[in-house]
C-alpha cells in the first residue's frame, strides 16, 4: 500500500506539469514541422519567427500569442559572472501566459521598449545576495547592458519551461536583425498562444496551412519542402512531447502508464492476500459461524459482522501506510529525483487515493470471504464435512497463480531491463572517450576567434597532463541540435535535399575520438581546400544516395548552394545512447564557435592537477568567460538515467512483489500446515517419511508455479517486445532469464513452505492421530 | 515374532514422571491373534504405537523378528514400520481428501511400488473386501463399516506380517463389527499376526490370548482354548 501511494505519488507530480498555469488548458505551443520531399520529415518543438506575428494577425479568436528565443551566454555583474542556460528573450504576452509572478518592480516595464531584464528571485540571489536588483545593470557576454526592473517568483518545478533571466525581445530584433524575424525557414522560436474560450483548436488548426501557403509558399517551392504549424495542448508537452529543440528533458508516459500498473498489481497482490488468508481462516471460522447460524443469528447480521472486521483491518492498514509514507517520504524522493518540497498530505489528491484504496480493500478483500462465510449450512460444517479443499479453495488456488504471475512477470521485466541497460552500457560505441574532459568554448573572445582556439590547443597541449586536444561543436552524448535541410548530392535535383545533422570540428576532431574510417580521411592540414570539403558519416553516405563509402568519396555536396568535395567517410558511431538511431551526420571544418567545446584527453594519473592548470590557461587567454567543463563518459552515461531509475523502481517492486507473495504463502502453509497436521499423521503412519510430506505439502505450489510460469512466457515476451521497441538496438533477450525467475519464486517458496511444514513434517505422528 | 521386556513409558508434565507403561513384558509369536483388553487410560493405545515403531519407549527393551528396535536408528525404524506393520483405527483415519482407492494406494507409492504393480495389488483387495464399487467415493461418502473395511484394506494393502489394530469395531454396529472381526481372523488364518485392543468380550473371543493391562501393567494374560486355526 505504501508502495503504491508513493509511486501513485510520483505519476501526480509527473501529471501535474504546468498545471499551475490559469486556464492553461487553452494554452497551447505552436510547433514547426517540416517534410521534404526526399521523405524526410522534421517536427520541431519549437516555432518559425514569422509565425506568431502571421497568427496574431488572421485569427482574431487567439486571445494571446508570444514568441520567446532562448539565448544562452555569459552574464556579468561587477566581479560575478556565470554561464547562464534559461535566458530568454520574450515577448509581452508571455507574461500573462504563464503568469508570472513579480515580487518585485514593474511587471509592465519589460513589455515595451528595449534594454530591460526581469529575473528570478534565486537568480537576483545568485548576483546580488541581499541586495536590492531593481535599478542594476547586468551585461551580457560584455557586450550589452540590461536594467533589471523586475524580480519574479522561480517557475515551479513541474514547469517544462523555466526561465532564470527574462530580455526584452526588442533587444534580440538589434542584434539578429529584422530579417530573421519574418523567416518561415529558422525554427528555435518557441511560441506559446491562448484561445479565446470556446475555441476549437483543431479546426483553428486546420486553418493554418492556407495561411502558410500564402505567406511562405514561394520558399516551400524553392526548397521543395512542406512547412506545418501544430498546436500543442500544454499539458501533454512534459508527457508527450519527444521533438527536435525540446526544452528540457521531458518526461514519459510509457514509464508512468507501466508505473501505474505496477502500483496496481501490487495493491492487488496484497488484497489478494487479504481473501486468501480469510478465506482459510473462514474455515477454521466456519464452526464459529455454524453455531451462530444454529442459535438464530441471520446472514444480514453475519454479513455485518464480517464486514465491520474487514473494515477495521483496512482502516488499520490505511493509517499505517500513511504513516509509513511520511516516514519514506524524503527517501523515496531522493530515489524517484523529485524535487523535496512537493506537500504530500496537504493535497487532495492524496486523500482521494487513500479513499479509493481504501474502498478498493474493503470491498474486494471483504466481500468475498463475507459471503463465503455467510453461505455455509450450519448442519454440514457442525458435522465437520467442510475439508480443507471446501469452498473457498480454488479461489485461493487462482489468487495463488495470479500472485506467482505477477512475481514472475516483475522479476523477469527487472532483468530485462538491467541486461538492457548493461547491454547499451557494454556494447562498443564507436569512439574513445576515456579521460576526456570538455570545456564549454568561451562567448566573449577579442581578436580572431579562431587563432586564439587554435593557440588554446596548443598551449594545454603542453601541460604534460594533456594527451590531445580537440574543439568540435558537439560532443557524442546528446541529439545533434545543429540540422540544415535541403542538402543534397551534387548535380540532383534539389527536390531531393534531405535534412542532416551538422557538426563542425576541426583537424583532430576524428583523430581525438579515435573514429574509424570507413573510406577516405579526415581534415587535414596538409590540405588546404580541406577547409571546404566535408566528411559524412555512412548513415548520412546512404541517406544522400551513394551506393557505399567508396563510392562517395571524391564526390561532392550542394550545401545550399555551395559545392563541398567529401574528403572522407566514418563509421557510424553512437553519438547518443543505444536507445537512438544513428542519424545521417555532417562534418563540416570548423576551428571555432561559441557554441562549441574543447575536448582534453587526459593523462589519467594527476587529473585535477591538469585541471587546474588547464583552468590557469584559460584565465589567461578567455579571461571573462566561466571555466565550464564536465567529463564526457559522466554526461554520456547520463543518458541512461532514466533507464536506470525504472530499472531500479521494477527492481525494488519486484522484490516487494516476492515478499508479499510469499508473505501469502508462508500464511496459507501456516494454515494449511495446521489443517492437515492429521491428514500428516496419518500419512507417516502409513509410511511416508519427511520429505515426502514436504513434497505434498509443496506439490499444490510448485503445480501453481508451474501453470504460471507456462502463463508467463508469453505475456513476458510480449512485454519485453513492447518494451524494446523505444531503444534502436536491442539486446537479444536471454531465455535464461525465465529460468532465473522461475528459479527465484520456486526457491523461495520452498523455503516457505518447508520452513512452515518442518514442524509439523517431523513431529510424532501419534500426537495427531490420538485424539478426535 | 514380538519380544519386549521391561518396557517403560512415562510423560513428564511440570516435572512430575506419570508412567503409562510400567515393566511391561510380553512376547508374540509369528501368526498369533492377540486381544489387550483394560479400561481407558490403562496405557493400550500407548503400548500398541510403540509395537508399530509410532512411538517410542523410554527404557526397556524390544525385539521384532530379532531386530533390536530400542537400538535401530529413525531410518531403519521407519523401514521396519513402513514394510512389516499396518494399523487399523477406531477412527478409521482415512484420508479425507482421497478416494477409497487412492487411501488404499497411499501405502504402497510410500514404499515406491510401481504404477502397474500398484493395480494389480489394490484391484485384488478391493475385490476380497467387496468394495470394487466403491473404489471412487471419498470416505464421506461411506458408512462406518464401510469406511472401517476401507481402513483395514489400506492396512494390509502392503502385505503386512503384523497388524496392529486400535479398537477397531468401536464406533461400529454390532452387525459391523462382527462383519470386521471376521474379516480381521480370516487374514488371521491366511498368515497375519494382529494385535488388537478392545473392550468387547465378545471380539475379544476371537483371539488365541487375552492379556489384561491396568494402569501401564500387565496384570493377567488369559488363554483361549479354543484356536481358531484354519
Ligand atoms: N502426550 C501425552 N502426555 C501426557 N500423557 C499422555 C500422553 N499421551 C497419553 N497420555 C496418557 O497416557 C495414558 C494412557 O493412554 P492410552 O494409551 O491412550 O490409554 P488407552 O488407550 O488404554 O485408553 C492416559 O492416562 C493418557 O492420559
Ligand atoms: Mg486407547
Amino acid at each position: 500500500m505504501v508502495a503504491s501511494l508513493l509511486i501513485l505519488h510520483y505519476v501526480h507530480y509527473q501529471k501535474s506539469y504546468d498545471r499551475y498555469i490559469e486556464s492553461g488548458d487553452r494554452v497551447y505551443r505552436l510547433r514547426y514541422e517540416r517534410s521534404a520531399e526526399g521523405g524526410t520529415f522534421v517536427r520541431f518543438s519549437s516555432a518559425c519567427p514569422a509565425a506568431a506575428p502571421a497568427l496574431r494577425e488572421h485569427f482574431p479568436e487567439i486571445e494571446k500569442i508570444a514568441r520567446i528565443f532562448r539565448h544562452r551566454a555569459v552574464i556579468s555583474y561587477q566581479d560575478k559572472k556565470f554561464q547562464e542556460n534559461r535566458m530568454f528573450y520574450i515577448e509581452a504576452d508571455f507574461l500573462d501566459l504563464f503568469n508570472i509572478d513579480f515580487l518585485e518592480g514593474d511587471k509592465d516595464a519589460l513589455r515595451e521598449g528595449s534594454g530591460k531584464a526581469a529575473i528570478s528571485a534565486s537568480t537576483a540571489r545568485k548576483y546580488f545576495g541581499e541586495e536590492d536588483p531593481l535599478g542594476k545593470r547586468i551585461s551580457l557576454d560584455q557586450q550589452e547592458d540590461f536594467l533589471i526592473t523586475g524580480v519574479y517568483q522561480d517557475f515551479p518545478e513541474n514547469s517544462h519551461i523555466k526561465c532564470d533571466i527574462l530580455l526584452s525581445y526588442q533587444n534580440l530584433v538589434a542584434s539578429r536583425g529584422t530579417e530573421l524575424q519574418q523567416s518561415w525557414g529558422h525554427t528555435m522560436f518557441y511560441t506559446y498562444l491562448m484561445l479565446k474560450p470556446g475555441t476549437d483548436a483543431k479546426s483553428l488548426e486546420s486553418k493554418f496551412p492556407e495561411l502558410i501557403k500564402e505567406q511562405a509558399g514561394e520558399l516551400m517551392e524553392y526548397f521543395g519542402v512542406v512547412i506545418y504549424l501544430k498546436l500543442q495542448p500544454l499539458y501533454d508537452i512534459h508527457l508527450n512531447s519527444h521533438f527536435m529543440q525540446e526544452l528540457e528533458a521531458n518526461g514519459n508516459a510509457d514509464t508512468l502508464r507501466y508505473l501505474v500498473i505496477v502500483a496496481i498489481f501490487i495493491m492487488l497482490m496484497a488484497w489478494v492476500n487479504y481473501v486468501n488468508l480469510s478465506t482459510a481462516q473462514a474455515l477454521n471460522r466456519a464452526r464459529e459461524v455454524g453455531i451462530r447460524k444454529v442459535i438464530g443469528a441471520n446472514r444480514r447480521q453475519l454479513i455485518v459482522q464480517f464486514f465491520w472486521e474487514t473494515i477495521l483491518i483496512n482502516i488499520i492498514a490505511v493509517v499505517i501506510a500513511i504513516t509509513l509514507c511520511e516516514l519514506l517520504l524524503t527517501e523515496f524522493y531522493q530515489f524517484a529525483g523529485l524535487p523535496e518540497n512537493l506537500q504530500f498530505l496537504q493535497q487532495s489528491y492524496f486523500w482521494q487515493i487513500i479513499g479509493y484504496l481504501f474502498a478498493g480493500g474493503v470491498i474486494l478483500s471483504g466481500l468475498y470471504p463475507v459471503l463465503l462465510l455467510s453461505s455455509y449450512q450450519p448442519r454440514k460444517v457442525l458435522k465437520g464435512k467442510l475439508g480443507n479443499k471446501g469452498s473457498g479453495f480454488g479461489l485461493r488456488r487462482a489468487l495463488v497463480l495470479f500472485q506467482y504471475l505477477m512475481a514472475l512477470l516483475l522479476i523477469i521485466g527487472t532483468i530485462t531491463v538491467s541486461q538492457q541497460i548493461s547491454y547499451m552500457r557494454n556494447q562498443p560505441l564507436g569512439f574513445n572517450m576515456e579521460q576526456s574532459l570538455v570545456l564549454k568554448a568561451p562567448r566573449v573572445v577579442s581578436g580572431s576567434m579562431d587563432e586564439k582556439f587554435e593557440t588554446f590547443k596548443v598551449e594545454v597541449e603542453r601541460l604534460p597532463g594533456v594527451l590531445k586536444s580537440a574543439f568540435c561543436t558537439e560532443v557524442p552524448g546528446r541529439q545533434i541540435l545543429w540540422d540544415n535541410g535541403a542538402i543534397h548530392k551534387a548535380g540532383d535535383d534539389p527536390s531531393s535535399g534531405k535534412n542532416y545533422q551538422i557538426v563542425g570540428v576541426d583537424y583532430d576532431y576524428i583523430e581525438f575520438f579515435e573514429l574509424e574510417m570507413a573510406n577516405g580521411r579526415g581534415f587535414s592540414r596538409e590540405f588546404p581546400s580541406d577547409k571546404k570539403a566535408l566528411v559524412l558519416n555512412e548513415k548520412a553516405v546512404q541517406w544522400m544516395g551513394f551506393e557505399d563509402p567508396d563510392d562517395a568519396v571524391g564526390k561532392a555536396v550542394d550545401y545550399w548552394g555551395e559545392i563541398y568535395p567529401i574528403i572522407g567517410v566514418v563509421k557510424n558511431f553512437h553519438q547518443q545512447s543505444l536507445k537512438a538511431d544513428f542519424e545521417p551526420h555532417i562534418y563540416r571544418f570548423m576551428l571555432s564557435s561559441p557554441r562549441g567545446v574543447f575536448v582534453l584527453k587526459l593523462n589519467s594519473t594527476q587529473v585535477p592537477v591538469t585541471v587546474q592548470a588547464v583552468q590557469k590557461i584559460w584565465q589567461d587567454m578567455f579571461s571573462g568567460n566561466p571555466y565550464d567543463f564536465f567529463f564526457l563518459d559522466d554526461y554520456y552515461n547520463q543518458q541512461y538515467e532514466a533507464d536506470e531509475l525504472f530499472g531500479r523502481i521494477f527492481g525494488l517492486f519486484s522484490i516487494l512483489a516476492i515478499f508479499i507473495t510469499s508473505l501469502g504463502i508462508l500464511g496459507l502453509t501456516a494454515f494449511s500446515a495446521v489443517q492437515r497436521s492429521k491428514e500428516v499423521g496419518i500419512r507417516k503412519v502409513l509410511g511416508a517419511n519427511v520429505s515426502d510430506i514436504l513434497y505434498l505439502m509443496a506439490r499444490d505450489y510448485i503445480r501453481l508455479l508451474i501453470i504460471a510460469f507456462v502463463v508467463s512466457i508469453p505475456l513476458a515476451l510480449y512485454g519485453i517486445r513492447i518494451w524494446l521497441e523505444s531503444y534502436a538496438f536491442k539486446m537479444t533477450p536471454d531465455y535464461m532469464i525465465f529460468i532465473i525467475a522461475l528459479g527465484v519464486v520456486g526457491i523461495i517458496t520452498l523455503m516457505t513452505v518447508f520452513a512452515q511444514t518442518y514442524r509439523v513434517a517431523t513431529t510424532n505422528p501419534v500426537k495427531a492421530i490420538r485424539y478426535e | 515374532m514380538i519380544q519386549i521386556s521391561h518396557l517403560f513409558k512415562y510423560y513428564t508434565n511440570k516435572f512430575i514422571k506419570t508412567y503409562v507403561l510400567q515393566d511391561v513384558n510380553l512376547s508374540v509369536a509369528e501368526g498369533e491373534f492377540v486381544t489387550i483388553m483394560g479400561p481407558s487410560g490403562a496405557g493400550k493405545s500407548t503400548l500398541l504405537y510403540i509395537l508399530g515403531m509410532l512411538d517410542e519407549a523410554n527404557s526397556g527393551e524390544y525385539f521384532f523378528r530379532n531386530n533390536s528396535v530400542h537400538s535401530l536408528n529413525e531410518r531403519q525404524r521407519t523401514h521396519l514400520h513402513k514394510h512389516e506393520i499396518g494399523f487399523v483405527f477406531q477412527n478409521y483415519h482415512l484420508i479425507d481428501e482421497l478416494t477409497v482407492y487412492e487411501n488404499i494406494e497411499a501405502p504402497l507409492l510410500y514404499q515406491k511400488i510401481k504404477s502397474s504393480d500398484r493395480k494389480g495389488k489394490i484391484a485384488e483387495v478391493l475385490d476380497q473386501f467387496n468394495i470394487v464399487a466403491k473404489k471412487d467415493l471419498f470416505p464421506y461418502q461411506l458408512s462406518g463399516g464401510q469406511q472401517q473395511l476401507v481402513g483395514i484394506a489400506r492396512a494390509i494393502i502392503a502385505q503386512p506380517r503384523l497388524l496392529l489394530a486400535d479398537e477397531p469395531t468401536g464406533n461400529l454396529n454390532s452387525a459391523q463389527g462382527e462383519e470386521i472381526m471376521e474379516l480381521l481372523s480370516q487374514l488371521n488364518r491366511q498368515g497375519t499376526t494382529i494385535i488388537q485392543v478392545t473392550h468387547s468380550e465378545k471380539n475379544a473371543a476371537y483371539g488365541q490370548r487375552i492379556i489384561h493391562l491396568l494402569d501401564g501393567k500387565v496384570v493377567k494374560t488369559e488363554e483361549l482354548k479354543k484356536k481358531k486355526t484354519g
